[in-house]
């Protein structure tokens, strides 16, 4: 075993946690001061014995020296250093530096015009990206960030806590997706009414679910809750995690297989514009025309990936054509002139002024249901209306009553300064009787489609005929054609004899009632739809076509089958097309099997219920829709972003949304026009 | 078991349970739509702050913080947590924006200074015990000078007394450099005996040109040279026990401020300061025209 290098040691102890060190060889015991200076202390403090010094130094410190005290009492070893900083010393100023380094540097950063550029938490998404490109990195942040136009002060302010950065990031997003998204639904859950939402929860759980989940689903839901950006170009923004719709469904499922709901009549569950029972028409009608009844008569797959059904002229025309041209062949009328009593009406005190011969004599017949809603645009003539009932005719006006004769009378006169109308002004008054019962003005095609080719002339011919001054040369036809439009002198009518199938006149009136049955002038416009779109109205819409109701009224007819690229956004989708590779699945119905124990859909509120299939099994999509196969995440087969009108929650959003087009419309066509609603 | 070893089970124990916890409550925070990586960069956040406590901890010794050695271990375990919520925190994707690789690079930095600190420092010390004679670090340059000064004087004594000068220019010719240089960063960053055993060798080999005084006094420069490399040895190691905390230290307080710098600017850029811990709710959007109608 070796001895120590130093047995004796240095006999000084070192205190790392000092600043400064002695750099002397041999250092003296004081050290240095705080301050880093030489503290020249001496070896020892000399005793003076009589005239002598003595050298006291201790043994521990190498005894007495050689030399021994100068004569007047100074110490010989005098010690002398230049104080150097310790290690701990040293390493704190150069973490003070480093710190100091970095802290100028963020300083200098956030002050200069690249500090966007390196706050930037990396690439955008690609469909961002190719947008967001232009100018420098400060004006690109700005399309999604308050902050990144923010100075550094406005930074410091909102941080303490005294001023927003405005606009919120999600008004930012809105800027770009208004064309997608309702601003007023943005950020509510699946963009729907919270009340709609609640509705439909409790519909199909029988429970106030909603908001029970891990978050209230009632509150706004940022859109950067769930697209995160800047993870790089090939980031998914749509991909979301299946278990994250359980932050708001409290039903867990885990596996499509085992957890999910049975479909409970989806996708046959909601009406649909057409009504068309495949089991009636399968099981009856086609085999009694000796037809085969094939689905690519009717239904082709489009380019979106679904099933579209062909219109009217290649899948029904052949056989229903017949039945709705019988149905037209009376027409329908624009203006027709009831049979009355004037002399009753004058002693009641009704002075209705000159009526025609031919159709006075005694109180008979009805007013068109297109005078009565055009008539309904006069306040006088709506309340007469009202008073005597929607369904009024004149056989039922009771001549012992003044006050009901008033009221005839003051429809009369209403009746009589429309023909006028028509004749002073042409096919434009109805336009304008049109405009103000719908309280908004109507488009070119609109109104065209009202008219639908009438003429002036044969307004002018049917006024002159019955009030003007009948010219018996004129007599020879009763039946004066004007393209469709022919005055019926039997029943005092001008009458219009629509064209067949999809008549732009009948779905003008008929469309202009629906809307018309929202506003001020329902009664009348709701008497027209019910004598227009009924089974038995000429046309036999309603037979076929189906209406959006509003507390049991019509208020929208669909005249076209859905087109699944026109098709509003619902909870759940379905693209054929990936399952047509599958040679089992091109056969339609090894999915759509037609009811066979069911020959005849159920109507309920006329409209049919079904479409006259079984119910879809969830087993048939079970059996490759699993995690292993086919894949079962909630977004393969349904949507978060829902359009309110897709949801077929509520009829009223439709509205909402025809009213909003329709504003906008106006508002380009009509600058600074109000709506009077 | 032994102490130790129970020691060490019980605080990774700890240590997975807490990061599994962490992380089943970010899975949870994403699940629920929220933005976990606002949690998770606070937690990191505190936990880099408690575990540059320690070196405050360190500097007051004298208040009743608790034991170092309890700090030490916290630090320890708290150090390799803190790597496991980092990885949470950037949701196991590499950062690309400057600032976040830039983070990143000074986290992983420090993790790493600690990870070898810590292995130093567990290692080290054994192999300066097995030295021998344990040296002060500060007191190196004095103890080298005192066997500098030592080989000197036995030479010039021999010298003096046989007469003989072939020891003389061999230590002039050949050791003199030795003990009066320091070891080269060489040296200090990969230590070996190849020198020692060269010179030894070396002199081994001159010893037969020797006499009988001479050999003896270099016998006792075997010695010198065997503890003057030792000495070194111990400056070469105990330096690194010194050196690896400049590093470790020095990106510990700029790791925090580009942290908090970072936290601020993704609080400000994700559009409030306080609802990056909600699910970025606006109520207020309500009279701007947006929000959830009803």
């Amino acid at each position: 075993m070796r001895g120590p290098l130093d047995p004796e040691g240095s006999g000084d102890y070192h205190r790392p946690n000092q600043p400064w060190q002695c750099d002397a060889e041999t250092p003296c015991p004081l050290g240095p001061t705080l301050g880093g200076s030489c503290s020249h202390g001496n070896g020892c403090h000399p005793k003076q014995e009589g005239d002598r010094w003595l050298c006291n130094r201790s043994d521990m410190r190498g005894g007495p020296c050689e030399e021994g005290p100068s004569p007047e009492g100074e110490c010989c070893v005098q010690y002398n250093c230049t104080p150097t900083r310790s290690i701990r010393s040293r390493r704190g100023r150069f973490v003070v530096g480093i710190l100091l380094a970095v802290a100028g540097g963020l300083l200098t950063l956030i002050s200069s015009s690249w500090r966007n550029e390196v706050l930037a938490p990396g690439m955008l998404t690609r469909p961002h990206a190719q947008l967001i490109t232009t100018g420098q990195s400060k004006d690109r942040c700005i399309n999604c960030h308050a902050a990144g136009n923010a100075s550094l002060g406005q930074w410091w302010a909102h941080t303490t806590g005294g001023v927003a950065l405005q606009p919120m990031q999600s008004q930012l997003c809105m800027k770009c997706h208004e064309q997608t998204f309702s601003a007023k639904y943005a950020l509510a859950a699946h963009n729907l009414p919270v009340a709609s939402l609640c509705e439909r929860t409790a519909e199909k759980h029988g429970i106030e679910a909603i908001g029970t989940g891990r978050i209230d689903s009632r509150n706004a839901i940022a859109c950067a809750a769930c697209h995160r950006e800047h993870h790089g170009l090939d980031h998914d923004l749509t991909a979301i995690d299946s278990a994250s719709c359980q932050a708001c469904h409290v039903e867990k499922i885990d596996s499509f297989t085992t957890d999910h709901p049975e479909f409970t009549g989806w996708p046959y569950r909601e009406p649909t514009r057409i009504s068309f029972d495949h089991a009636s028409h399968s099981g009856k009608h086609f085999p009694k025309e000796d037809q085969p009844f094939n689905c690519q008569q009717c239904h082709v797959e489009d380019q979106g990936g679904g099933i579209s059904t062909l219109g009217y002229e290649s899948s029904c025309a052949s056989c229903h054509e017949k039945g709705i041209n019988a149905s037209l062949s009376d027409g329908v009328s624009l203006v027709s002139l009831p049979t009355l009593d004037a002399e009753t009406l004058l002693e009641a005190g009704a002075e209705i002024g000159a009526w025609p011969e031919d159709a006075d004599f005694d109180f008979d017949g009805q007013l068109s249901p297109v005078t009565r809603l055009l008539l309904s645009s006069d306040e006088r003539a709506l309340s007469a209306m009202q008073m005597l009932g929607p369904e009024f005719s004149f056989f039922d006006i009771d001549i012992d009553d003044p006050q009901q004769l008033q009221v005839a009378g003051d429809i009369i006169k209403s009746l009589k300064q429309f023909v006028a109308e028509l004749e002073e002004k042409g096919p434009s008054a109805i336009t304008t009787r049109a405009e103000k019962v719908l309280g908004r003005p109507l488009s070119k095609p609109e109104a065209a489609r009202l008219e639908s080719g009438l003429s002036q002339q044969m307004l002018q011919e049917y006024r002159q005929h019955w009030f003007g001054q009948r010219q018996t040369s004129e007599e020879a036809s009763p039946e004066k054609v004007s393209g469709t439009w022919k005055r019926d002198d039997a029943s005092f009518a001008l009458k219009y004899h629509p064209s067949g199938h999809s008549d732009p006149w009948l779905q003008g009136w008929l469309d202009l009632a629906a809307e018309a049955n929202r506003g001020g002038r329902s009664v009348m416009a709701d008497q027209l739809l019910k004598e227009m779109f009924s089974p038995t109205s000429p046309g036999l819409c309603s037979t076929c076509h189906t209406a959006v109701r509003e507390e049991d009224r019509i208020v929208k007819i669909h005249w076209r089958s859905l087109q699944t690229d026109s098709r509003p956004r619902g909870f759940t989708h379905f693209s054929h097309t990936p399952h047509l590779t599958q040679p089992r699945l091109q056969d339609c119905k090894s999915c759509h099997r037609v009811s066979e124990d069911r020959p005849q859909g159920e109507v309920r509120a006329g409209q049919l219920q079904d479409s006259g299939f079984e119910p879809l099994e969830k087993s048939g999509c079970a059996s490759c829709h699993t995690h292993q196969a086919a894949g079962e995440s909630c977004t393969q087969c349904h949507h978060y972003h829902v359009d309110p009108i897709g949801s077929e929650l509520d009829a009223s959003l439709l509205l909402e949304r025809t009213e909003e087009k329709l504003s906008v419309d106006n508002q380009d066509r009509f600058p600074g026009s109000e709506l009077q609603r | 078991m032994r102490p130790f070893t129970r020691r060490r089970i019980v605080n990774s124990s700890i240590a997975i349970v807490a990061v599994a916890l962490i992380a089943w409550w970010v899975r949870r925070v994403e699940l629920s739509l929220g933005r976990s990586a606002f949690h998770s960069g606070w937690l990191l956040m505190a936990a880099m702050i408690v575990l540059a406590s320690y070196s405050l901890r360190k500097r007051l010794p004298t208040l009743p913080l608790g034991r170092s050695a309890w700090w030490m271990q916290m630090h320890i375990y708290l150090g390799f947590a803190s790597i496991a919520i980092f990885l949470l925190h950037i949701q196991w994707r590499l950062p690309n924006g400057i600032l976040e690789t830039t983070l990143a690079c000074v986290f992983a930095a420090t993790i790493a200074s600690g990870c070898l600190g810590l292995y130093w420092t567990r290692t080290l010390p054994q192999r300066l015990a097995r030295v021998g004679e344990e040296v002060l670090y500060e007191e190196i340059p004095r103890l080298r000078q005192l066997i500098r000064d030592h080989a000197q004087s036995t030479i010039l004594a021999t010298v003096r007394t046989s007469g003989q000068v072939t020891l003389g220019e061999y230590y002039d010719q050949h050791l003199s450099s030795y003990f009066a240089s320091r070891r080269s960063w060489q040296y200090r960053l990969r230590p070996t005996s190849e020198r020692r055993k060269q010179l030894m060798a070396d002199l081994t080999e001159a010893t037969r040109y020797l006499s009988d005084a001479e050999r003896k006094t270099a016998e006792q420069l075997f010695s010198l040279i065997r503890r003057r490399d030792d000495l070194d040895y111990h400056d070469a190691l105990q330096w690194r026990l010194k050196g690896w905390l400049f590093v470790h230290i020095a990106l510990t307080f700029p790791l925090l401020l580009l942290a908090a710098f970072h936290g601020w600017t993704a609080h400000l850029f994700s559009g409030d300061l306080l609802l990056g811990l909600s699910r970025l709710d606006y109520p207020r959007l309500g009279h701007l025209g947006m929000g959830v109608a009803t």
